[in-house]
């Protein structure tokens, strides 16, 4: 079930979720069943082929995928200048919000990132499909002051245009979902999962 | 709360993040990018809050939840209770 603007307001006034900045005090972010968020001031993408060159081609699921060799070799990162950066067309960015968001693992809350329609319209989408985000993300229990962690964003450009993107900007919205049962997290004691195939 | 050892630390895609190394009891090594606060220190390690779902009562060996999807695709892996670091907290 989704949460409604008032009772996302009731999980953040109970800590079930944390948002950093608190959006309580601002009206204008808020919708009947989200809230936006904004765009932070870095963007990262994959290298483009160098010139005669073929695209880079990526392993995830291999062994020995080495994920920080990947980045240091193949990612590039760009601040948002104060005019703006242009997006064009079929390209892809990763970006962050300017929201951090914590989860706790009891909060039974789950969350999923959407895109905005009027962004949608011009052809961006903030996700590719893969919005949701579970209980435990950013949550740090011994450390009550620690904000959260941004939600990180795949933005691409489906449309023909060039798309500015401006840092503090609303770039999607969040939405919240009660998650129905008890997950198996923190059932201690209680051995519902069969153990590990162990050579 | 549990918080499960970095094998290995290196830089993320901007400044404040770190992408931390870990592995599981078969030793394939899961890549997660996450902010550098996020990481807690102890014993000159770096340690990664996890959510631990339960324990393998044959091998001893637990089964924890990342906080978020890992790079190379787990949700939860199965590791040996000597990676991990239990902490007082309030509840996970």
């Amino acid at each position: 079930m989704i949460l409604s603007d008032r009772e996302i307001r009731a999980a953040l006034d109970r800590g079930s979720v944390r948002l950093t900045p608190d959006p309580r005090q601002d009206g204008s972010v808020w919708s009947s069943t989200a809230l936006d968020l904004r765009l932070d001031g870095q963007l990262a993408f994959w290298n483009p082929p160098a010139a005669g060159g073929g695209p880079t081609e990526v392993d995830p699921y291999h062994p020995d995928y080495d994920y920080s060799l990947f980045v240091s070799q193949s990612a590039s990162i760009v601040t948002i200048p104060p005019e703006g950066y242009a997006l064009g067309p079929g390209t892809f960015h990763l970006g962050w919000t300017v929201e951090k968001l914590t989860l706790p693992f009891r909060s039974r809350l789950a969350a999923r990132v959407e895109g905005k329609s009027s962004l949608a319209r011009l052809g961006i989408g903030v996700h590719v499909t893969a919005p949701t985000i579970h209980a435990g993300f950013g949550y740090k229990a011994e450390d009550p002051g620690f904000p959260g962690n941004p939600i990180q964003l795949e933005i691409w450009n489906f449309g023909p245009l060039v798309v500015r993107l401006r840092q503090g900007m609303p770039i999607c919205q969040l939405i919240f979902e009660e998650v129905h049962g008890t997950p198996e997290k923190g059932y201690a004691g209680q051995f519902t999962v069969q153990g590990p195939h162990t050579p | 709360m549990a918080y499960l050892i970095c094998e290995q630390i290196s830089q993320g895609l901007r400044d404040s993040e770190r992408t931390v190394l870990v592995r599981d009891i078969h030793g394939r090594k899961h890549f997660l990018r996450v902010e550098e606060a996020f990481l807690a220190q102890e014993g000159g390690r770096y340690w990664l809050p996890v959510g631990q779902i339960c324990e393998d009562p044959e091998g001893g060996f637990v089964l924890i939840e990342f906080p978020q999807e890992a790079e190379t695709g787990a949700n939860r892996i199965w590791v040996r209770p000597s990676d991990l670091l239990q902490r007082m907290g309030a509840s996970t």
